[in-house]
């Protein structure tokens, strides 16, 4: 069976993207109960742009882990998996137990991750509601707390983060002037924050301005977007 | 031809009794040995009264007892002891007592005796002597006085002596009855593991007091536990042992002339242990000994130092406090760095009273007559110290060199280059430019032997963090995972599947259940994960309240699984620092960890533990109190140092690192060992930059 999202978004099939397969087993769960066929990706997946290959963008979607790298299943986070996908408008939804302990990690993607479930939030409901999410950001709607405005933001200090990540300390006055974010830049990004990492680490305070979903409130779901100087 | 013959007057007595035998304790154990040697197992010793003239003693056996006969041509008889050491009693007991003299004395504390025996076997009939002092006072010679043993029937069963001493002459203070009851404690070896088949018991409080400290043994908390042996061939073998009794160095002791040379030794056969404590105020690192250094040193106090035991029963001098009979004090005094002190060690020196080296007690019983034997046991144990103290140096040297090999040669380069600029400078001011810097590099070399020792600290610490946040993440990952996923289809599909309300709820009510214990088996992991976050650590404006606030949320799940609440009582200020949160985070959550342990060990009942601030001037004042037992380690500043704890599973950590942070904070902690809520009460004064 089928479920249309809205007029041009169908799911047929869901991924199921978990480096341990009992996990993936019991994804299945939730997306048997919304009478959708499941395929678990036993892996290994190698990097991201293999497996999103294998996506058909009409009629998939995917569940997927953060947690990916310590099996040798994939060499890439799930973070990296789901934000690619979304650009392809696949909708695809992170399931962690991980959020808040990894919101600085994955803030760089965050704009491409519109939901991020605990496991103990999974079922067919809220599934079905973040593929909505999904499909409907896909065609420009989104809810306040995840709309993009442009907004000033202050990097007040860098440092490295290990494995060629720089960790941004800063502050975004138009959303919680009091309020420091850490973002986490992973190796090679594009030459705006390239810049930005630069000055920063060599003690410069950076004003800066970004995609910010201002609307949002919990620190963990913050996202900034389309860096520019 | 007039016949004639020695005959003694009654001062004899006051020569023998009261100027051989001076001290009570010393006494009193003689009447106890005498119970030792009739094989009795049970000596109970009695005060009343004593604090004043005129009290009494009573020591009550259950040995073989005497017939009137061995009253009369032993127990009267001084001087002349059938007590041979070779012939063994029934119980293969060597008997400690000797020549009767130590009895007179004992006799002689009280105006009158009276002596009542059972024999065992014939307990129908029991034998009295009474002895009043006063009598022989005017009589020519001893011999004129008799004295009258009568028999009459004894219908309480039984067997054994009882000696009472009536009308004491001079009161007995409470330190010497504190020094009795550990003669009369060490009187048999207490240190070994198993319980000695002769109990002493000493009818006082001082007796309870210094009874429970002797049940304490520290011997798993001394640094260093030495044995050596040296057998009847008078070769002799030293052994180092860690605390579960692997060795750690061995050998045969050498002779000091020709160091290849075995020493044989003339000295009877000897088994020494000896536990030493390093207990100096430099040694505040890390140690996993649970007990506190005043715990440890109160003990030592009590028993420490090295007693000798004969066939089984201690021999004084040897061990009593101020006695340093193997000069271990004044060979430290020269060598402070790797010696034990009377202060710092224990130990025990058991030997044989017969054989071919075997030492004779002093008449006086102020310890063994020093023949040549004696002096070999002490050439002994003297080398096996001196063994100890040599591996230590070598162990210490090897550590010293790898320091210097380790040391930074920028250190070094610029070490030189001021030697050479002090060279310069004109002769009369060398010498005092090169000692200002020795003093200097001195003082610089033990700041930064303690910091290795902090460090040292901190690896353990971290060593448990690091493996503790694996843990969680392991368990978080995929085992929680798994059980969330299941119980979250199981909630969806329960409704579906079953069609009649009673059942669903059957089986949601199970669901509901595994739903909540994982939220609690997550608390744990989540709450170590997030105490280790790196963006923690960095240095910036922490709020007191808001990081409370965060750290209560974090662990209230956790507390609330071991029925304890948490009371706030926050000021009306925002107080903050600048500070990194993990070390604000660290003071309060081992704080909490503490009471928590504390409800955990005394299984306390009421379990609350309140958290209070309020602003003095420039500081910000948190109190942590809790209701548990509140602290008894003594001395209470024990608490700090790293490794004393008084949980058999803590780390002994977890208040030093509240210490250090807040030392580092610029602040500083007190504490109240019992505060207004019962228990322990800890004020930590913040430096704040606003509020």
């Amino acid at each position: 069976m089928a479920i249309m999202l809205d007029s041009r978004h169908r799911i047929d099939r869901v991924k199921l993207i978990d480096d341990d397969p009992e996990v993936r087993a019991l994804y299945k769960y939730s997306v048997e109960d919304l009478e959708l066929f499941p395929e678990e990706i036993s892996g290994p997946i190698g990097d991201a742009g293999t497996l999103i290959e294998t996506f058909d963008s009409a009629a998939d979607a995917a569940i997927c882990d953060y947690n990916l790298k310590s099996k040798n299943y994939a060499n890439t986070d799930g973070s990296v998996v789901v934000s690619k996908l979304y650009s392809r408008n696949v909708p695809a939804v992170l399931c962690t137990r991980w959020a808040g302990h990894v919101s600085d990690q994955i803030r760089y993607w965050r704009r491409r991750i519109p939901v991020v479930l605990s496991p103990n939030e999974l079922n067919p409901e809220t599934l079905l509601s973040a593929f909505e999410v999904c499909a409907k950001e896909f065609g420009g709607g989104f809810s306040d707390f995840r709309r993009p405005w442009r907004a000033m933001v202050r990097v007040e200090s860098a440092e490295d983060a290990g494995g060629g990540h720089i960790r941004l300390n800063l502050v975004i006055p138009s959303w919680k002037s009091s309020v420091g974010l850490s973002y986490v830049v992973p190796p090679q990004p594009g030459a705006v924050l390239q810049d930005i990492c630069r000055r920063a680490m060599v003690g410069e305070v950076v004003r800066s301005f970004g995609q910010v979903n201002l609307g949002v409130e919990s620190d963990e779901d913050v996202y900034i977007d389309d860096w520019t100087m | 031809m007039t016949k004639a013959s020695f005959r003694f007057s009654p001062k004899i007595l006051a020569r023998l009794g009261e100027e051989l035998n001076q001290s009570a304790d010393q006494s009193i154990s003689e009447l106890v040995k005498n119970a030792y040697d009739a094989d009795a197992k049970e000596c109970v010793v009695e005060l009343a009264n004593v604090t004043l003239p005129g009290g009494r003693i009573v020591v009550a056996d259950n040995g073989d007892g005497m017939d009137p006969e061995t009253i009369r041509d032993r127990w009267l008889v001084l001087g002349r002891s059938s007590k041979a050491t070779d012939v063994r009693t029934n119980l293969g007991r060597a008997p400690a007592g000797s020549k009767g003299l130590g009895r007179l004395a004992a006799l002689r504390m009280g105006e009158r005796v009276v002596l009542n025996s059972v024999q065992r076997g014939i307990s129908r009939r029991m034998h009295e002597l009474k002895i009043n002092w006063v009598e022989f006072e005017g009589a020519n010679v001893v011999e004129d006085v008799e004295l009258d043993i009568t028999s009459t029937k004894n219908v309480k069963g039984g067997h054994g002596t009882r000696t009472q001493l009536i009308d004491l002459k001079r009161s007995i203070t409470s330190d010497e009855i504190k020094r009795l009851a550990r003669s009369l404690l060490l009187l048999t070896d207490p240190f070994s593991d198993e319980q000695s088949g002769f109990q002493v018991k000493l009818i006082a409080p001082e007796f309870e007091e210094v009874e429970s400290l002797i049940r304490k043994k520290y011997f798993q908390d001394a640094d260093f536990h030495l044995h050596a042996e040296v057998g009847v061939d008078g070769r002799a073998k030293v052994q180092l042992l860690d605390w579960r009794g692997e060795i750690l160095a061995k050998d045969e002791i050498a002779s000091k002339a020709v160091k290849k040379d075995v020493r044989i030794y003339k000295s009877p056969a000897a088994k020494f242990d000896a536990w030493i404590f390093l207990l100096g105020s430099d040694t505040n690192s890390f140690s996993a000994r649970k007990a506190g250094k005043g715990e440890i040193q109160e003990w030592l106090r009590a028993f420490g130092g090295i007693h000798v035991y004969q066939d089984e029963i201690r021999v004084t001098p040897y061990g009593n406090p101020g006695n340093d009979w193997l000069e271990m004090n004044l060979s430290r005094a020269k060598n402070p760095e790797e010696r034990p002190s009377t202060n710092t060690s224990i130990g025990r020196v058991q030997i044989q009273g017969a054989g071919k080296h075997a030492l004779v007690q002093k008449t006086d019983r102020s310890g063994f007559i020093e023949d040549e034997h004696f002096l070999e046991l002490k050439a002994f144990l003297q080398d096996s110290l001196d063994w100890l103290a040599r591996w230590r140096l070598k162990v210490a040297e090897k550590r010293r060199a790898q320091d210097r090999a380790d040391a930074p040669k920028a250190a070094a380069a610029q070490k030189n280059k001021v030697d050479a600029a002090i060279l310069l400078a004109p002769p009369a001011i060398q010498k005092k430019l090169i000692d200002a810097f020795s003093g200097y590099e001195k003082s610089r070399d033990k700041e930064a032997d303690g910091l290795r020792k902090e460090i040292q600290l901190y690896r353990t610490l971290s060593t448990a963090g690091i493996t503790a946040a694996t843990f969680s993440h392991e368990s978080q990952g995929n085992p929680i995972k798994r059980i969330e996923l299941a119980a979250s289809a199981l909630k969806t599909r329960v409704p579906r599947i079953v069609k009649t309300e009673p059942d669903r709820v059957k089986l949601l009510g199970p669901v509901s259940d595994i739903e909540s214990a994982t939220r609690s088996l997550a608390t744990l992991g989540n709450a170590t994960l997030s105490l280790v976050r790196g963006a923690k650590r960095r240095l910036e404006k922490v709020g007191i309240h808001p990081t409370l606030d965060q750290l209560l949320t974090l662990m209230e799940p956790f507390a609330l699984g071991m029925s304890t609440t948490f009371e706030k009582q926050f000021c009306t200020a925002s107080p903050y620092m600048r500070t990194s949160q993990a070390a604000m985070e660290s003071i309060f959550a081992n704080l909490i960890n503490n009471s928590l342990a504390a409800f955990e060990h005394a299984g306390a009942s009421e379990r609350m533990i309140k958290i209070s601030t309020q602003i003095e001037g420039d500081m910000a004042v948190v109190s942590v109190s809790d209701s548990g037992p509140g602290i008894t380690l003594k001395p209470l500043s024990d608490i700090w140092l790293p490794g004393v704890t008084g949980k058999a599973e803590g780390t002994g950590l977890g208040l030093t690192i509240v210490r250090d942070t807040v030392k580092d904070m610029g602040g500083r902690v007190d504490v109240e060992p019992v505060g207004p809520l019962g228990g322990a009460l800890f004020r930590i004064y913040f430096p704040i930059m606003g509020s």
